[in-house]
């Protein structure tokens, strides 16, 4: 099930006419009841997994007492879900067995269980009940691939609820856009006809044949995924509520560390608060703690030695580019330096480092092995 | 002349449709159902032998039932007492004692008779006030019961008929109301407002602020302050419109509270200068309840309003803000700082509508443009007295004109400037404390041999209240303990925000404390702390100056609210350079879960204080 079948329309029609044309408290109950049967019918094994999870989060987190330890317990179980399906699916992956499907949206209810938890224990959620905490995790626009939105501001949005007709156009508006990003831009520009342009190359044009499907693959990526957020802010912006941005033109950063700020900023935004943060609160250590944050986002894609080399050399980029700060500070101003055309050129060429930076580790993940990614970067360089 | 509340009164019910809701709160009251009480209450009060012009005391927490109360009492002549829910048993007895109401409608759990012995009238009844319908448990013997007794309003409605209120006898001159303005060691003067007061009042609020049935209120202000009570449920029942009142009010639900502004499309918001200063600190999130169309105006009452706030709050928020002035003797208001531009004016408290207003010196010599007197009010809305108080009341009313205590001069465009207070008063979140009030209980409490209370300069509260205490001989005395035992004998807001214990009172040549000096040295202990914990600033300039450095930008450039998300700069590695400036500027150590909480200057403060308390 994705968004461009043609049931999700009807899913999301059924959502939109419960939440404006019932009263609130049953609106609500008829949002979290679309959510249960459209994972019921899909995926129930996930159903089952959502159903576990939200029991055991909320009311093992209510208590005081040992709270610390519950929330451990708990989190470390979660975790322990996720990662099994991520290995399994990984090891099958490998060895060519067709064996099963994560459970649909698992990657994202996990860690919005986890940011409840962590949350809960800083003594920062806002006041709410267990109805509160299943409208958040049984909504139906971010089930399937995110974003990963922050419980307080769910909540907020459900607490000033009322129909808004010019949010609700923008959030039509934020659906187009996001289905012709997917349709048109990536299905059809990027990946039939710039396809059509790599194929016309001779075999004499081998690197720059590489060099350009690298490009395809990248871009297809960034509008497969960016579009898919689109469709479900959009859809959330139906239903009156404002979920937070993926994606803010991160191909378009001048710097790795810009870069991480603007792509999948949900994912990134939650491993920055929760990955990064912790390390650092241990260690002051912040090389580490960028290390350990970019090998948390990539095992959180698959548990595999492809995406631990891909959130390592990420890791390593935003640590060096750190690194460069520092040094910077020590090369003079020269005059040159403030005059208009160094700026636009430093810039441009910052965000074509970056740029290339990021479409290089792509390849990494994209390839469905590393000797197939090595092969890639041999066939794009072929000095290597 | 009959009672012109009477007719408006009657007219709202005819007009307004019996399902739309005149109170969104706790419980929701609508228009019909209020209407049906009121008539059932007439019964109630034949019942119980209330007549006109008799007095009846309502007090509750419950602000469906304190509002029905209110309008059933206003409807039949009978003069409503309203009353402090908080209030402690000491000062509830002293109040119901100058009340001397027939009636006395309390919240259930608040006094019994017993409690209240003698001071009540020897024919003087009391109906508690309770849950709408006595609740059984669901099995006999488990869960509990509430309110078994039918005898417990608003239950008791349900075996009664409804009776057509009588207008006879009820005049503009009838007494509506009485609010008492002072509490429990001076004698407490209760402000008579009349029939014709407080429809005065209703019609210029009506006009002035262009309320119509569509409109849609939100003032959470107590209910036993005519702030709340006639600036809020009364105006809109006679407006035929919906205020909005679900929670009360305390910091906690602030957010929700400018949520609410939003979720239900609130039209006029009252509130006091402290709240304003309060939402001002919220984040940019919040914006949007404020740029809405369909917020008219913020009408700010009971404090003075800082001009500073006032120009930031509407520059940031982009919505007027109406500053209005009165008293409880005015009914509530009388001067007005817009909405209209002929009445505006930054700065000012406006000019008078539907009243008059001069300034009169010392000998009540009525003073030109520019000079400096005490503000003098004249018009319908000026209440009838004290209650049998003749010489307080000789004092303040002068050939119809109401001496406010304030000191004011106007301009030569009319407006007119507060500068200060020739009565002893201290306005502290928009709520009045008399100082003599807070130093009697304070010299009641054991081992007290003498105390002083002032008001200091508060940036959120606008003022506070600081007392000095003496303590006994040998006698060992600790802030807690006083704040303990002065709350078993004071209403919350009476509570001083600081207590100094001091050694000794300076003293004038007859032996009489000079508060001025007391105040002087207390300001004194308070720059030397200051001194001694921070001696290079305080802490938010010193958090400041840390996070300029960490995230490269000008200290000017950043505020409590800034975050990842607003600052430049502010990116991860920054963010740790900040945290360990932090622990080198205040010499802590930060636990992880301090370290994982701060994420904007405002958490570094909250931790930094936290660790250095």
């Amino acid at each position: 099930m994705s968004v461009l079948s043609l049931a999700w329309p009807l899913w999301m029609l059924s959502a939109v006419t419960g939440q404006w044309l019932l009263p609130q408290q049953l609106a609500r109950l008829w949002l979290i009841a679309l959510a249960a049967a459209f994972l019921a019918i899909y995926s129930p094994a996930s159903a089952a997994i959502l159903v576990t999870f939200t029991f055991a989060t909320y009311y093992l987190a209510q208590s005081r007492r040992h709270l610390g330890s519950r929330i451990v317990l708990v989190g470390f179980l979660i975790v322990a879900v996720l990662a099994w399906f991520k290995a399994k699916i990984a090891a099958d992956m490998a060895s060519g067995v067709l064996g099963i499907a994560i459970p649909l949206g698992l990657s994202y209810y996990a860690l919005r269980c986890i940011h409840y938890l962590v949350e809960r224990y800083k003594g920062r959620l806002a006041p709410h009940d267990f109805g509160d905490f299943v409208s958040y995790l049984f909504f139906l626009p971010t089930l399937i691939a995110g974003p990963i939105h922050r419980f307080n501001e769910f909540q907020r949005d459900q607490r000033r609820m009322r129909w808004d007709s010019e949010k609700f156009s923008e959030g039509l508006e934020r659906v187009l856009y996001g289905y012709v990003k997917i349709t048109f831009l990536a299905n059809y520009v990027v990946s039939i006809r710039l396809a059509e342009s790599i194929a016309a190359l001779g075999p004499e044009q081998a690197a720059l044949a590489a060099y350009l499907s690298m490009l395809k693959q990248g871009l297809n990526g960034y509008l497969q995924f960016s579009g898919y957020s689109d469709v479900a802010i959009g859809c959330g912006l139906l239903l009156g509520y404002r979920v937070i941005e993926n994606f803010r033109w991160p191909l378009l950063q001048k710097n790795i560390s810009e870069f991480w700020k603007a792509w999948h900023i949900s994912l990134s935004s939650w491993c920055r608060e929760y990955v990064y943060m912790l390390v650092v609160s241990f260690t002051r250590r912040p090389a580490l703690a960028v290390l350990a944050t970019m090998l948390a986002i990539g095992l959180w894609h698959e548990v595999s030695l492809r995406y631990i080399l891909w959130g390592s050399y990420n890791g390593l980029g935003i640590v060096l580019w750190q690194q460069f700060q520092r040094v910077k500070r020590w090369v003079p101003e020269w005059p040159f330096r403030q005059t208009g055309w160094y700026r636009i050129a430093a810039h441009g060429l910052a965000v074509l480092v970056t740029f290339h930076f990021v479409m290089f580790g792509f390849v990494l993940v994209l390839q469905p092995t590393v000797a197939e990614a090595i092969a890639f970067y041999r066939a794009m360089l072929p000095g290597l | 002349m009959v009672s012109p509340i009477l007719a408006a009164l009657d007219q709202v019910e005819r007009t307004t449709k019996s399902s739309k809701i005149f109170l969104a709160g706790a419980r929701d009251l609508s228009y019909g159902t209020l209407f049906d009480r009121v008539a059932r209450l007439t019964t109630l009060f034949r019942n119980m032998g209330l007549q006109r012009d008799d007095r009846a005391v309502v007090s509750s927490k419950d602000d469906s039932s304190l509002v029905t109360l209110y309008v059933a009492l206003v409807r039949n002549g009978v003069t409503a007492v309203v009353l402090d829910p908080d209030a402690p048993l000491a000062e509830l007895r002293k109040l119901v004692e100058a009340a001397d109401a027939k009636a006395l409608f309390l919240d259930a759990d608040r006094a019994t008779a017993a409690d209240l012995q003698g001071v009540l009238r020897p024919d003087a009844v009391m109906m508690p006030i309770g849950d709408e319908v006595a609740k059984k448990p669901l099995f006999p013997g488990f869960g509990k019961s509430s309110n078994g007794s039918a005898a417990v309003f608003p239950a008791i409605l349900a075996g009664l008929t409804p009776s057509t209120p009588s207008a006879e006898g009820i005049s503009d001159s009838t007494i509506a109301y009485i609010l008492f303005t002072s509490g429990t060691t001076s004698k407490p003067k209760g402000v008579e407002i009349t029939h014709r007061n407080l429809h005065a009042q209703m019609q210029t609020f009506i006009r002035h602020y262009g309320l119509t049935a569509q409109s849609r209120l939100m003032n959470l202000l107590p209910l036993h302050h005519t702030d709340g009570l006639t600036h809020g449920a009364f105006v809109s029942l006679l407006a035929g419109m919906t205020l909005y009142r679900p929670w009360r009010f305390s910091v906690d639900v602030l957010p929700m509270v400018v949520d609410g502004i939003y979720k239900h499309r609130v039209t006029h918001f009252i509130t006091v200068p402290s709240v304003l200063a309060l939402i001002a600190n919220l984040g940019d999130d919040y914006l949007d309840s404020f740029t809405t169309p369909d917020l008219k105006f913020v009408i700010s009452t009971a404090a003075h309003l800082d001009e500073n706030l006032w120009r930031s709050f509407e520059q940031r928020y982009r919505v007027r803000i109406v500053n209005v002035y009165g008293l409880t003797e005015s009914v509530c208001e009388s001067l007005y700082c817009g909405p209209d531009e002929a009445t505006r004016k930054l700065g000012t408290i406006g000019k008078p509508i539907d009243s008059e207003a001069r300034i009169v010196d010392e000998s009540g010599v009525v003073l030109p443009v520019a000079k400096t007197g005490e503000l003098c009010l004249r018009g319908d809305n000026i209440m009838k007295g004290y209650f049998r108080m003749p010489e307080e009341t000789a004092m303040v009313l002068k050939d119809g004109w109401f001496h406010t205590g304030d000191l004011a001069w106007q301009d030569e465009d009319g407006f007119f400037h507060i500068v200060g207070r020739k009565k002893d008063v201290i306005i502290t979140g928009g709520v009045n404390v008399y100082p003599e009030d807070v130093t009697g209980v304070l010299r009641s409490l054991p081992g007290v041999l003498d105390a002083v209370t002032f008001g200091l300069a508060d940036e959120t509260w606008g003022e506070k209240v600081v007392s000095c205490v003496l303590p006994a001989p040998d006698t060992i005395l600790s802030v807690e303990s006083l704040a303990q035992a002065f709350l078993e004998r004071a209403a919350r807001q009476k509570l001083p925000k600081e207590i100094y214990i001091l050694d000794e009172f300076p003293r004038g040549p007859a032996g009489k404390v000079v508060t001025a000096l007391v105040k002087k040295k207390v300001e004194e202990l308070k720059a030397k702390a200051r001194a001694v914990e921070e001696p290079s600033g305080n802490a938010e300039e010193r958090i400041m100056r840390v996070a300029a450095r960490s995230f490269k930008t000008a200290a000017t450039a950043l505020s409590m609210r800034s975050d990842a998300e607003n600052t430049k700069g502010w990116n991860s590695l920054a963010h740790v350079e900040f945290l360990l400036g932090l622990e080198q500027e205040f010499g802590l150590r930060m636990s992880p879960q301090d370290i994982m909480n701060i994420r904007s200057l405002g958490d570094a403060l909250n931790v930094v204080i936290q660790r250095s308390t």
